[in-house]
């Protein structure tokens, strides 16, 4: 398969997961899709990785490290038994992985450090490669200072450095305080947001368009109520809006979500959908090709 | 190369880290990073200087008390902590009794266990894509888990275990290329030679340990657990 070399690639936030946390097949068609030299990410991106993956990780980590948890297979029945979501669930088998290479005995007390070792040292380092390996074009356009937010563990103890870091990604009236999405949504890109928010009422509610309506009725709820609701949680929500608006014209946007055809497309922003990783891995098997 | 073919371990000790820093003159640590004024390094080598003699005590009750300790499952009395003490008597670890060691001691470990890390990566690139380099690989990962084990606190281990998780996954060792191995030796044997690792310079490791091919978060997430419709709230 041929790199398409005619665009820089910038990466959403569902491309970027299995670049870092994909299966290896799933690895290996990015690259041959995108290569790895001409990869962009935004700083809302690199944000939106790290709220939904990094902080779950960190989180976990801090469970491990209770008290109440003898050993670590005690803290992976406790985030089993207590936490539901997809991503969560997610979180467990990654983590297992992680301390499985190690060799660590999970039920061994004394594990326990080592396993906590081999994680944090693992956080560091996704963090790492998350500044370092994707190129970052121009400027934060909507200053989100969580994404600013540096992590700053030392080896001798992780732990404080992750708690800073999880303390200032939660305070979100501070980080709110100093943002300007208000700004980039109601001024820089009034007219876009009414583009979408009219082009969301000609379509039909259906699979395909569903998420795309959603994120446009939170676009009315901030064009209708300005800046006071605008929110880090709402970001939450429209932040695939934000991702089309802020992405260069010269670059393809590569994504997964299905909202991406239609935020893109009345912005003429170039942009690729890419089949999901499962949906590639089930099209590989019943092709019986080998991976 | 002997007539087998067989490089003989160990040969590369010598040309990997030139010297341990001796006295003032070539004392490269940074001394804030240690806010004990004694440091643990300067009260062992008073007291034991394990190294400083060829003849070695067997260690006992009688010793003095004080100083670091390392407790040892099988016994029960406490010993005197000196690196090598702990590697020559494969004492074993419970990393969670650890003391932490001065950048000193940490420095004399990694002189250690860095000759017979780099020898493995010699041979494993030596015997790329034959079979005989699992042996070495074995040794490698061996040796790679054993410095975590006694040096947690080396900076360094940040850069050898990003390496060893890239190798240990899913037996990663036997996809690399000699090219690949070589540039490894070089950056491990380049970045163990400095005795006061700061965050920028294990970063800067760990990324060009990504850019010559190493995947050192191959980890993977499943796929099963991840919603299809992703829209990442």
């Amino acid at each position: 398969m041929e790199i398409d070399k005619s665009y820089k690639h910038y990466l959403d936030t569902s491309i970027l997961r299995p670049f870092l946390f994909g299966t290896k097949v799933f690895k290996k068609y990015l690259i041959s899709q995108l290569g790895r030299e001409r990869l962009y990410i935004s700083k809302f991106i690199q944000m939106e990785f790290k709220r939904s993956y990094l902080l779950n990780i960190i989180s976990f980590y801090f469970v491990i490290q209770l008290s109440t948890m003898k050993t670590v297979d005690d803290a992976f029945r406790f985030w089993s038994n207590k936490y539901q979501g997809h991503q969560l669930k997610a979180i467990l088998q990654l983590v297992g992985e992680i301390i499985e290479s190690r060799e660590i005995d999970i039920n061994n007390p004394n594990d326990k450090p080592k396993a906590l070792r081999q994680l944090g040292r693992y956080i560091k380092r996704i963090e790492y490669k998350l500044r370092r390996e994707f190129k970052v074009p121009g400027q934060n356009s909507t200053r989100c200072e969580r994404a600013e937010i540096s992590l700053k563990a030392d080896p001798e103890n992780m732990a404080i450095g992750f708690k800073d870091y999880l303390n200032a990604f939660d305070d979100t009236k501070s980080c709110r305080d100093k943002c300007r999405v208000d700004h980039f949504l109601l001024t820089k890109f009034s007219s876009e947001l009414k583009t979408y928010i009219e082009y969301a009422d000609k379509l039909k509610k259906n699979n395909e368009t569903k998420a795309f309506k959603k994120i446009a009725g939170y676009l009315k709820k901030i064009v209708e109520n300005g800046e006071n609701v605008c929110s880090c949680r709402m970001c939450g929500y429209i932040g695939d809006a934000i991702i089309a608006l802020e992405a260069p014209a010269d670059m393809r946007l590569e994504h997964i979500d299905r909202a991406f055809d239609y935020l893109c497309k009345p912005i003429n922003q170039p942009h690729k959908r890419h089949p999901s990783e499962i949906s590639y891995i089930k099209n590989l098997e019943a092709t019986n090709c080998p991976p | 190369m002997t007539e087998a073919g067989i490089i003989p371990r160990g040969t590369f000790a010598e040309d990997t880290i030139e010297s341990i820093p001796k006295g003032k003159e070539s004392r490269a640590y940074d001394e804030n990073d240690q806010p004990n004024t004694t440091s643990l390094y300067e009260k062992w080598r008073q007291t034991e200087a394990p190294f400083a003699h060829e003849e070695r005590t067997e260690m006992s009750e009688e010793r003095d008390s004080e100083g670091p300790f390392v407790e040892s499952i099988s016994q029960p009395t406490p010993l005197k902590l000196g690196p090598e003490e702990i590697i020559e008597k494969k004492l074993p670890i419970i990393s969670s009794f650890m003391p932490k060691l001065d950048s000193q001691a940490q420095f004399i470990l990694r002189v250690h266990y860095i000759s017979q890390i780099l020898s493995d990566v010699r041979h494993i690139q030596n015997y790329c894509g034959q079979p005989q380099a699992a042996v070495f690989a074995e040794s490698l990962l061996s040796e790679m888990r054993t410095m975590d084990e006694i040096s947690p606190s080396d900076p360094f281990l940040e850069i050898l275990m990003a390496l060893h998780d890239a190798l240990a996954f899913q037996n990663n060792w036997s996809k690399y290329t000699k090219d690949q191995y070589e540039g490894a030796y070089i950056l491990l044997k380049k970045f163990a030679k400095r005795p006061n690792l700061r965050n920028d310079a294990v970063e800067k490791a760990i990324i060009e340990l990504e850019v010559l091919g190493f995947d050192t978060t191959p980890f993977e997430m499943d796929t099963n657990s991840i919603n299809e419709n992703n829209n990442k709230k």
